[in-house]
């Protein structure tokens, strides 16, 4: 049973923040430069094309941008490393695995949801497929993100504490 | 310890990480800087920075009033 005089919010902030920059990380070390199925701007700049001189000048452009969405993804990551640090320190704390692991996905889903919602929905800046069907992708997407929010309750749900201490 | 080390350090990098060129968007053509400076800026801007910042709000709103905890021991 968990000390009532124990508290998980820092732990959890700190989860948080962690998850969701991991799966920004996710999305853009994957989607963006491993399988190139899409770039933070690709649905206004093409990132493919008949004219290759466009296509160079969408790349740059797509390029800085996808550099400004790691950058505010890794500051996300960055604070959530300061919240866990001061959590770390702190004895009133229950320092859960199970509490961290359910902030680790919540976190992750509410940025795919917040993302897709955004980007792909109401801005329209890019789409997890670009082409014709991106609207299946882009539910697909948001339904992940809806999926690792509710894993991630159901364990923050869970009582008990993994560790003690 | 001083940081004034650190910063002169980071002061003389700096613009030696920068290519030969010079900063690369400052030497962008001008498609290129139409497209990243144009009216969709602010838009494109939310749509980079948007998702970690909504991120950090919920956070914020989790963790609640900052201090007040015990030190660990």
């Amino acid at each position: 049973v968990p000390d009532p005089a124990r508290i998980r919010r820092p732990l959890v902030a700190a989860a948080l923040l962690l998850g969701g920059g991991m799966g920004g990380f996710v999305d853009g070390i994957l989607f963006h430069q491993i399988l190139q199925l899409h770039n933070m701007l690709s649905a206004r700049y093409p990132t493919t094309g008949p004219d290759p001189a466009a296509v160079v000048a969408n790349l740059e452009v797509n390029m800085v941008w996808d550099g400004l969405f790691h950058a505010a993804t890794w500051a996300a990551t960055a604070a959530g490393l300061v919240l866990l640090f001061r959590a770390g320190g702190r004895a009133d704390v229950d320092w859960s695995g199970r509490a961290f692991a359910g902030g680790l996905l919540a976190g992750w889903g509410l940025f795919n949801f917040v993302e897709g919602l955004i980007d792909h929905h109401l801005l329209h800046v890019h789409h997890v497929v670009e082409g014709p069907g991106h609207l299946v992708w882009d539910v697909l997407f948001l339904m992940s993100g809806v999926a690792l929010i509710a894993g991630g309750l159901a364990l923050l749900r869970r009582p008990g504490s993994a560790h003690p201490g | 310890v001083s940081r004034l080390p650190l910063l002169a350090l980071a002061g003389l990098l700096g613009p030696a990480a920068l290519p030969a060129g010079g900063c690369p968007v400052c030497a962008a053509g001008e498609p290129v800087r139409a497209k990243l400076f144009g009216p969709d800026f602010l838009p494109n801007l939310g749509a980079a920075v948007l998702p970690a910042g909504v991120l950090a709000a919920v956070a914020a709103a989790v963790y609640g009033r900052p201090g007040g905890g015990r030190r660990r021991a």
